[in-house]
């Protein structure tokens, strides 16, 4: 079980992103805010897998509507259809995964699932391929909802078709709790098939560095730029995952709180840059240019997040890619650590070219935009609370890392 | 001059902090002392002695680092008289204060080891900053530091007019205080850190005038060929680990009896550990102490300036191989294999040094290859078990050698920068006292009977005779022979040099003048110690059941060898000076009375080829450069540079890295089309491939067919 410690984190992070500046208000947005924070934060304690799906189910519900918030916008509307045929698509997966282990099993509840498991008499039945596969499928409809390649492509579709402060939502919250979830069953219930499924996370693992990194490389749009670089880092969290060790699963959850803050503070920058400007400014990744010429507080910030997303040491991404990579290193697998550091270079160089186009670049052709923005702009208190917050934990959390540690610890002693 | 007294001042400040503050560290040794009772005062005056006894134990080492520190850093602000001071004076300090400990070390030579504080702990191997002075330390302390006084001195005259006089001193002080690490090391690996700390000041000051293309070469080629020998000290070590455990010498040295006859595999081959160890640290000497095959750094090295010269390839760095065999005796004693490895080295080089050196025209070369060849002497001392004797001769060496080359330098200086011997000639009555202290120098170079090279040379002579056995006889005919060389070229560089008839160009020799007060005063310091020090010190290092080395050698009982050598006939005794006599007597006349006929060694086709043969070097650098460096050179290009590093390490590295995600990027970026269809289609086909991949054991099952019935 998740602990109580996680929920309040979760809600924290929910009222972070709650008090962003939205430009559209309703108090339909905040009702079904408040129901998908209840979702995500309900999902870990289900110890079924009928509760599991019913609070997916709630969850992605929500979410569908979210992402078509903004009735006016076509890209709105077609992001919110292409995630609902998407996810419904995934749910059937699910569900069809759920029927196969139910039709194996005879039940669906984690404790006799554990209990039947173990019995070796059950190996040599013909239910155990059903069950192989009812687990593949649970986890390809899992992997879908965390965006890890090659499930992710709707991410990058509904992050740039939705409006900023619902993708901001998307990016941040849910996915602590799903691979919370997700570990849960596999460390609980399928214990006994951790051969099976350590294989299926670090091919996951595997799809998403290559899938993201590669595709982040060419990415021009910011927000879809953010979904692949997301699906980078999903890629380095199951890594971790893959060791089903006792630290590689405290890692999983330390990067993911690492992960959290990290985003908070970028995708914070994005919405307000959003609301600041006199049109749709930060739609593309060449629009962040020269922000250090504008606003060097926000510039300099805006650097340092970037750094500490690429993992430069001092700061706490590259605590979090470490961590990972020392659970992937004890756990004796050198190809798959070969892996992650050669993609941990490459995922490096898209964050540092975005550096350099804060910094540096002065060659760039639309220098009209420059001026295009107020020059010096006024940040409401909320938002400068939520970005400076991030930014905070983002640079210094790897100095004194010992909280989020502990809570890791407790999160991962509560799965088994 | 204020600025220059401020920093006078700033320096003397510094200097007592830092005896305070040694004072203070010594209180944490919790070193015992002596119980005196109750008496409260008289144990205080003794905790104070004690505490000024540590600060004049460290002030030693890090005079020289202080002076170096302060000539170099700050040697704008104090100027080139402050700095050329200052330094001097921390030498003076050291130097005062290893005399001292020298000379109470005759009436109780005790050993002292402090340990500061720990340097590394890595899982087993602990390493600490810790310092040994025993009597051996002792012994290359004062020559250590009286050489580097007299040519801190000498030097703050014969670079006088250079710009960068500053940064030339900061060196040569850094150098010795590199050196007094190496020899007050209580560990390997610290040792190893004054070994490597000598080789670079080594390259820096034969590259002092870095202008030069010849010092360039010269330095290069030290530091390369040092390197060398440095990688087998540094295997050494590393074999000396994997077999001990530890690299302290207190620890090494009394487990040595238990690894006799054991073995271990060294790059698959199975050694002796003893031997094997041995034989790599015997590498490391041979680059250092310029041993035949590595020797070919030393004689090039003159190409800096001579007091570097004089201090470093005459006194100082040579010794550190010497030392290191001396150090590690209790080790080397127990492999009698290395032992006659290290006699014939040393046997050959000092016959090749002393065959070369008879027909170099350079002023220096000459004395840089009699260096190698005393130092040939020395190590085959070592080889035949008598390390006392080594490190006398080292001692006596040093002196008469550092004289050699200061006067050279005086020569040099006053005739304008001419080294070749056949273009100076006749100076004998233009510079009388510079001709009388190379009088001095030569003859006690050649073992001219009552001065200090006599005692040492002949002792190691009958050392290697009284040996009885093949090397040890083999070492005393090579080095009688080698005697005689030494006194011809002598006599043979002080004729051609002071007295035959003038024969450079008459404008060099209107200028000439007996050089400066710095510059005379090391000579006549040196001369002394060149006639007197050999005389006064030989009892206590080599007298016949002398406790002067107590524990510092250890020479094991079956090769004590000083007893048979002290009762060898007489005719054996002097066989070795009447070589060197005979050696000087047949130069003089040659070169007096037959010099006509001396053309005839190179008209003459078979003496003309004993003459290029001598005189370039036994084709030694001509062998190297053709066999290993040409090949070497080329297949470092054609191989590991454009093939490996450039080829290979580019492709699959950064630029393949690069390429390879430029094409991916954009054939990854076609997959995010948009479509709907598009994306759901992708995961159908990952998701059939793959439970087509996890099914394939039960493909013939049913149920397989009923699964992709229902997927379908």
């Amino acid at each position: 079980m998740l602990t109580v410690i996680a929920l309040s984190i979760f809600s924290l992070i929910g009222s972070y992103a709650y008090l962003q500046k939205n430009y559209f208000f309703s108090f339909e947005y905040f009702f079904l805010f408040i129901l998908a924070v209840f979702s995500i934060a309900g999902l870990p304690y289900c110890f079924d897998f009928i509760g599991v799906y019913l609070f997916l189910e709630l969850q992605s519900l929500i979410f569908y509507t979210l992402a078509s918030f903004n009735r006016t916008s076509s890209f709105s509307t077609e992001a919110g259809v292409k995630y609902f045929i998407i996810g419904a698509f995934s749910s059937g997966l699910l569900l069809f995964g759920i029927s196969l282990i139910y039709g194996a099993c005879g039940s669906l509840n984690f404790e006799v699932l554990r209990v039947l498991l173990f019995d070796s008499n059950f190996y040599n039945n013909y239910h155990i391929i059903l069950c192989f596969f009812g687990l593949f499928l649970i986890f390809c409809s899992f992997c879908f909802k965390i965006s890890a390649a090659p499930f992710h492509f709707w991410s990058p579709e509904v992050y740039e078709g939705s409006a900023s402060s619902v993708s901001f939502f998307f990016a941040v919250v849910p996915k602590i709790s799903l691979l919370g979830t997700l570990l849960h069953f596999c460390s609980f219930a399928f214990f006994e098939f951790s051969f099976f499924w350590e294989v299926l996370f670090i091919i996951f693992a595997f799809f998403s560095f290559s899938f993201g990194s590669f595709s982040a490389v060419c990415q021009k749009k910011t927000k879809k730029f953010l979904a692949f670089s997301s699906v980078t880092h999903v890629g380095f969290i199951i890594a971790a995952a893959s060791t089903h060790s006792f630290s590689g699963m405290t890692n999983v959850f330390f990067y993911l709180f690492i992960y959290s803050f990290l985003s908070i503070s970028f995708w914070s920058f994005i919405t307000f840059l959003n609301a600041q400007c006199f049109f749709n400014r930060s739609s593309f990744l060449a629009d962040f240019f020269l922000v250090n010429k504008q606003n060097f507080l926000l510039g300099g910030s805006l650097g340092l997040v970037l750094f500490s997303i690429a993992g430069i040491p001092p700061l706490s991404g590259f605590g979090a890619k470490f961590f990972s990579f020392i659970s992937v290193v004890e756990n004796g697998s050198i190809f798959l650590s070969f892996i992650i550091v050669l993609f941990a270079v490459i995922s490096c160089f898209y964050y540092l070219r975005v550096v350099k186009w804060v910094f540096f670049d002065t060659s760039y052709a639309n220098k009209g935009m420059l001026y295009q923005c107020k020059p010096f702009f006024s940040i409401s208190f909320f938002e400068s609370i939520t970005f400076t917050s991030g930014l905070f934990f983002s640079c210094f959390l790897f100095i004194a890392p010992h909280f989020f540690i502990l809570i890791s610890h407790r999160i991962t002693l509560a799965l088994f | 001059m204020v600025v220059e007294k401020k920093s006078v001042v700033v320096f003397y400040k510094s200097l007592f902090c830092f005896f305070y503050f040694f004072g203070q560290m010594s209180e944490r040794f919790k070193v015992p002392v002596l119980k005196t009772g109750k008496n409260n005062i008289l144990r205080k005056f003794e905790s104070c002695f004690v505490r000024l006894s540590y600060s004049m134990f460290f002030s030693i080492l890090f005079f020289p680092f202080l002076g170096s520190l302060f000539a170099g850093f700050f040697g704008r602000f104090v100027g080139r008289k402050g700095s050329v001071f200052l330094s001097t004076f921390s030498i003076f300090i050291s130097c005062f204060f290893s005399w001292f400990f020298f000379i109470s070390s005759f009436y109780s030579p005790i050993s002292f080891h402090f340990v500061l504080f720990p340097w590394m702990s890595v899982s087993s191997l602990f390493i600490y900053w810790g310092f040994l002075f025993d009597s051996l330390t002792y012994v290359i302390l004062i020559v250590v530091t009286s050489v580097s006084l007299l040519v801190h001195l000498y030097s703050s005259s014969y670079i006088e007019n250079d710009p960068h006089l500053p940064r030339f001193i900061s060196y040569l002080s850094l150098f010795t205080f590199f050196m007094l690490i190496l020899i007050t090391a209580d560990n390997f690996i610290q040792m190893f850190v004054g070994w490597e700390g000598v080789g670079l000041c080594s390259f820096l000051l034969i590259n002092f005038w870095f202008t030069r293309i010849q010092a360039n070469k010269a330095a290069i080629k030290a530091i390369f060929i040092n390197r060398i020998g440095d990688y087998g000290l540094a295997l050494g070590i590393f074999a000396l680990y994997l077999a001990v455990g530890s690299v302290d010498y207190a620890i090494v040295f009394s487990y040595v009896p238990f690894l006799v006859q054991n073995s271990f595999y060294f790059f698959i081959f199975n050694f002796d550990i003893v031997s094997c160890v041995s034989l790599l640290i015997f590498i490391g000497a041979v680059g250092k102490s310029a041993q035949l095959s590595l020797h070919t750094w030393l004689p090039d090295a003159i190409e800096g300036p001579t007091p570097v010269s004089a201090l470093i390839h005459a006194a100082t760095i040579v010794t550190a191989g010497v030392f290191l065999l001396a150090r590690s005796s209790p080790f080397i004693e127990y492999s009698s294999f290395i032992l006659n490895v290290i006699t014939f080295f040393g046997a050959s080089t000092a016959l090749f040094a002393a065959t070369t050196g008879l027909l170099q025209n350079d002023l220096k070369k000459v004395i840089a290859y009699s260096t190698c060849s005393q130092l040939g002497y020395i190590v085959f001392a070592c080889g035949v078990s008598a390390y006392h004797v080594g490190v006398f001769h080292l001692a006596n060496h040093a002196f008469f050698k550092a004289l050699l080359f200061l006067c050279a330098g005086s020569v040099i200086h006053a005739i304008g920068d001419e080294q070749d011997m056949r273009k100076i000639g006749g100076l004998a009555k233009l510079l009388p006292f510079t001709y009388s202290s190379i009088v001095i120098g030569s003859l006690a170079l050649g073992g001219f009977p009552f001065l200090s090279g006599f005692y040492s040379k002949d002792i190691i002579l009958e050392n290697a005779y009284g040996a009885f056995s093949s090397a040890g006889h083999f070492s005393f005919f090579i080095g009688s022979v080698a005697a005689f060389c030494t006194s011809f070229y002598s006599i043979r560089l002080l004729y051609l040099t002071f007295l035959s008839p003038a024969n450079g160009f008459k404008k060099r020799f209107e200028n000439i003048h007996e050089s400066s007060f710095a510059i005379s005063f090391p000579l006549v310091c040196l001369a002394f110690g060149s006639i007197f020090f050999g005389f006064f010190i030989k009892d206590s290092f080599i007298g016949l059941g002398s406790s002067f080395f107590n524990q510092s050698i250890f020479i094991a009982p079956f090769h004590l060898n000083s007893f048979s050598g002290e009762f060898l006939p007489s005719h054996i005794k002097l066989f070795p000076s009447f070589m060197a006599i005979f050696g000087m007597f047949s130069s003089f006349l040659l070169f007096n009375l037959f010099r006509s006929e001396l053309v005839f060694f190179k008209l003459n086709p078979y003496l003309r080829f004993f003459y290029t043969f001598f005189n370039k070097k036994w084709f030694f650098d001509k062998f190297y450069v053709e066999i290993f460096g040409q090949s070497g050179l080329s297949f470092a290009f054609q191989h590991t540079y454009s093939l490996i590093d450039r080829g290979f390490f580019e492709i699959f590295g950064p630029f393949g890295i690069s390429n390879s995600t430029q094409f991916f990027s954009i054939s990854f970026s076609f997959l995010s089309s948009g479509h709907l269809y598009h994306y759901l289609f992708s995961i159908l086909i990952f998701i059939f491939s793959f439970s087509f991949f996890i099914l394939s054991p039960f493909s013939f099952s049913p149920i397989f067919f009923v699964l992709i019935f229902f997927m379908m």
